[in-house]
């Protein structure tokens, strides 16, 4: 009885959350996720640990193991554009794999220059991290 | 028959059936390719293609699944909160190959719709592709694109990038541990991720803090794009 209480608790909290990106995504005057606008309130919420992870931990991770099953009725939405697909069916593959490779590159030698360059300036901090 | 076929409850039914089917799948033949999402997808659009369940009855069924997902996106401040110590020793790395990446990301797809001459529709569906999927999502709505065709992006996008990620690091001659899992994790989100933890417990750490990264950068990139346009 006990821990059904806590978990409609947790639930609560996050939907309240949810909610609470709705109305801010309601009001500003750029496009943005109200989704992403909750996931920021939460992590800000949790940093300053206005919010205790302990708190949440049971719903999150029921959440978070188990997020893909609810992308399985969105990508069904793809048969609703069948004749729009086999048209690009070959290019939409071969754009997904290119573009993997130049990312991994482009990102992958960023970091390591960001690196160099902050070891250079802070070659004492660098090492005893 | 066709009442309890066309049941609210059935489609929830197929959804999660066929995913615990792929669950298992993955686990006894460990091919990280054969993902439960894939397979109950793949199964579901057979039922839904012949017309078993109508593709309106199965979307309006399992709407109590999308009505999560939100929830579930929320709940992904989890991962930021959990790794926020090793973002912090690693900040401006993790943020600026983030940023950087996620801004290729979005000029190759775009580069090579054009190229390609791509319908706009599509186009819209594939430029959040590289992100983890729920923010994916949210950028392909933001433009006006397809879920289904971006969810189907982001699948092939992550076993792409889950299954060359040792060979690409390879080729680019990347030896750094924290700069093989940022790479892996802006460029193939949660799927990449898996495999970044196999080569390693620092790549995988840099993967999934990189995942909640690129994801914002790509998010706030869109923001200021439409903002702008």
């Amino acid at each position: 009885m006990n821990t059904t209480m806590k978990t409609t608790t947790q639930l609560s909290i996050i939907i309240a959350i949810c909610l609470l990106g709705e109305m801010i995504a309601a009001v500003l005057p750029i496009t943005m996720p109200s989704s992403i606008i909750g996931m920021l309130i939460l992590a800000v919420l949790l940093i300053t640990k206005a919010i205790k992870y302990e708190g949440i931990q049971k719903t999150s991770e029921f959440f978070l193991a188990n997020i893909a099953i609810l992308y399985v009725p969105s990508s069904i939405t793809i048969l609703l554009y069948l004749d729009l697909l086999a048209e690009s069916f070959v290019k939409i593959i071969f754009i997904c794999i290119a573009t993997v490779p130049v990312v991994y590159f482009v990102t992958a030698y960023t970091v390591k220059l960001v690196m160099a360059l902050q070891d250079k300036n802070h070659s004492r901090k660098q090492k005893e991290a | 028959m066709k009442e309890i076929l066309h049941l609210p409850l059935t489609s929830v039914l197929l959804v999660f059936s066929t995913f615990s089917l792929g669950l298992l799948i993955q686990r006894k033949t460990k091919i990280s390719v054969l993902n439960p999402l894939l397979i109950s997808s793949i199964i579901c659009a057979v039922v839904v293609y012949f017309g078993v369940i109508p593709v309106d009855v199965f979307l309006e069924g399992t709407k109590v699944l999308t009505l999560f997902l939100p929830v579930a996106t929320v709940l992904l401040a989890s991962n930021i909160y959990l790794h926020a110590k090793k973002l912090k020793k690693y900040a401006l790395p993790i943020v600026i190959g983030c940023f950087v990446g996620s801004l290729t990301s979005m000029a190759a797809i775009m580069g090579l719709c054009h190229l390609f001459g791509v319908d706009a529709i599509i186009t819209a569906s594939l430029i959040g592709k590289s992100t983890t999927t729920p923010i994916a999502i949210e950028i392909t709505n933001i433009l006006g694109g397809v879920e289904g065709i971006g969810v189907i992006a982001v699948l092939i996008t992550g076993m792409t990038g889950s299954s060359l990620a040792p060979l690409m690091a390879k080729i680019f001659f990347v030896k750094n541990a924290v700069a093989e899992g940022i790479a892996i994790g802006t460029c193939s989100h949660v799927i990449g991720t898996s495999k970044a933890v196999e080569l390693g417990e620092v790549q995988g750490a840099m993967s999934s803090v990189a995942i909640g990264i690129s994801g914002l950068c790509s998010v706030l990139l869109i923001t200021a794009a439409t903002a702008i346009f």
